[in-house]
């Protein structure tokens, strides 16, 4: 892997040994590799192999577990709990990644450069103080925040005349999406904010000349010009809400039923608290699948610049 | 009429929006910080009427509390050092040498950030348990120290590619390896770059929950995250106002240091890949 490429050193022709560099490359890399292949590299593997077991946490497949082949995979794709898990982490991506996040994000970002200078600095330090506070305390605020009664959320919708009620048992998908938008946003609306303000403004200009309207300059001009930052944050957004767990497991540890059972939470109930590992893995290396593709994706769209 | 129609109905629905996106935004804000120096304690929200600061006196009256910001800090410094310090020796050769392979090397390391913590918990949890690792220190800071490696190593290559390769080749001359002359002449360089990426790397131990709740099992080593999670599921119930000052406390490090980098974060970010 560290072999030298003789002709690929064009700009510094005079360099001492080539070897030499081969030498120096393979010492420099070889502590980060080993770090990274053991604690990174091994788990997956491992995972891999246990998935194919009946791996218990205690008890005597614990000590003993057996190979069942693909048998943890077969009980997982008829099991109806991890489809309504899937039907979980799939309404949570939609609603809180892509509609929320990045839909949210883009809309704040056309906004807020035409708001006036302390409005949008307000709104701003609002938004950004929501996605740096640890995630474990965005879970607590908005837990207490929604507690009924007499949390905050419901004295501002008393004021519409809506009677209090427990949000998070009712209708506990959208409260999750809702915080999850709530914490993440930022990221999106930063990054769409800086791609929109690289747009030269001569584009601007003669769009107005032109007597192109809103619709016409974000849908001829914007879109197509950050059309990258767009996938970048659509890829990136994806694997962040798919992988998603303390705030859910806080707020509603999945429940009520399997209603909001993403699967990370339900990885965890599994493999923690019904203790098999072996059926906790497999289903593990089908999100590492899922996250893998999506991981791919990310590498086509920042890696073809290398 | 359509030019007062602008005037008028622009301006007043982009107001509305302004409005609820602030609503939005700052009322769960408004309780973390209305509650943790507010002397109202229950349940039911009220107005603080008068200003107190014995939610905070009174967190570090729980047994755990002080110590738990003590390991958070233990874990995150450490852990952020053995990223950095392997992230910085395995960008030099990805900058400055053109090998085989070099290429593949950086997207796989890119490939590996995009890999979910929750997806590999669970074999991790298992190896851990084989090698005798659950509940110990040391190797619960290597992990965290390891699953920060890949962005950093990305994220400093590119600072090291800011710095003048004549440089370091001057000090060749004088005698020092390669080793030693990266070390002494390019690091001391891109310091800079070096605090971001700590900065990030501080940043994401300390707010990291998951990692610790599963593979430490004693009270007395587990970092603020897991603490005040345990205290919510306790206390907090009860005792809001102390559970709002425990997370703005635990906030104010993060809050901190994101001010304290400036723009300079939201700028590394942007080299670590999202490109526009």
């Amino acid at each position: 892997m560290i072999e030298v490429r003789h002709d690929a050193v064009p700009e510094r022709p005079k360099r001492r040994g080539v070897g030499q560099e081969a030498k120096w490359g393979l010492a420099f890399l070889s502590m980060p590799s080993v770090v990274i292949l053991f604690f990174l590299g091994f788990p997956v593997a491992w995972g891999i192999y246990i998935s194919l077991t009946n791996l218990a946490l205690t008890g005597a497949d614990a000590v003993h577990p057996s190979f069942i082949g693909l048998q943890n995979y077969a009980q997982l794709f008829t099991s109806s709990e991890f489809w309504l898990s899937v039907k979980a982490s799939l309404e949570y991506l939609i609603g809180s990644g892509l509609i929320g996040q990045v839909g949210l994000g883009l809309a704040l970002a056309l906004l807020i450069r035409r708001l006036p200078v302390g409005f949008r600095q307000f709104l701003m330090g609002l938004i950004v103080l929501s996605w740096v506070i640890p995630e474990i305390v965005t879970a607590f605020i908005w837990s207490s925040y929604l507690q009924t009664p007499g949390g905050l959320f419901d004295v501002v919708v008393g004021l519409f005349g809506i009677a209090p009620q427990s949000w998070l048992y009712r209708d506990p998908m959208t409260f999750l999406i809702l915080a999850n938008i709530w914490r993440g946003t930022a990221f999106s609306l930063l990054v769409f904010g800086a791609a929109i303000e690289a747009i030269p403004k001569e584009l601007f200009d003669a769009a107005q000349i032109d007597g192109a309207n809103g619709v016409a300059i974000l849908g001829r001009i914007i879109l197509p010009l950050i059309r990258n930052s767009m996938a970048t944050a659509l890829v990136l957004i994806t694997l962040w809400t798919l992988s998603d767990f303390t705030l859910i497991y806080v707020l509603t540890a999945g429940g009520p039923g399997y209603a909001t059972d993403v699967l990370p939470v339900f990885i965890y109930q599994n493999s923690f608290t019904y203790y098999e590992l072996g059926y906790g893995t497999a289903l593990s290396v089908v999100l590492l699948l899922i996250a893998s593709g999506l991981s791919l994706l990310y590498l086509r769209l920042v890696g073809r610049d290398y | 009429m359509i030019a007062l129609a602008k005037r008028i109905v622009l301006p007043t629905g982009m107001g509305i929006v302004y409005i609820i996106m602030v609503l939005f935004f700052g009322l769960p804000l408004l309780w973390l910080f209305s509650a943790a120096f507010s002397k109202v304690t229950g349940i039911a929200w009220a107005w603080p009427t008068a200003l107190t600061f014995s939610n905070f006196t009174n967190v570090f009256k729980n047994p755990g509390v002080g110590l738990s910001f003590l390991n958070a800090g233990l874990y995150s410094i450490t852990s952020s050092l053995v990223a950095l310090f392997l992230a910085a020796l395995a960008g030099y050769p990805l900058s400055r040498f053109r090998f085989r392979g070099r290429l593949a090397y950086m997207l796989t390391i890119l490939f590996i950030t995009g890999l979910p913590i929750t997806a590999m918990i669970v074999p991790m949890y298992e190896m851990f348990l084989r090698l005798n690792w659950v509940n110990t220190r040391w190797a619960v800071v290597l992990m965290m120290g390891a699953l920060a490696t890949p962005i950093s190593i990305w994220l400093l290559k590119a600072f090291i590619d800011s710095v003048d390769p004549a440089l370091e080749e001057a000090s060749w001359v004088d005698g020092a390896n390669r080793l030693a002359g990266y070390f002494r002449i390019v690091v001391p360089l891109m310091r800079p770059g070096l605090v971001v990426v700590f900065i990030l790397n501080f940043l994401g131990s300390w707010s990291n929950f998951y990692v610790p709740f599963v593979l430490f099992s004693s009270t007395s080593k587990l970092p603020v995250a897991v603490t005040i999670y345990e205290f919510f599921g306790n206390y907090g119930q009860v005792y809001y106002g102390q559970l709002a000052a425990f997370s703005l406390l635990y906030s104010v490090p993060v809050i901190g240091l994101y001010l304290l980098s400036g723009g300079r974060l939201g700028s590394t970010l942007n080299v670590g890949g999202v490109k526009g």
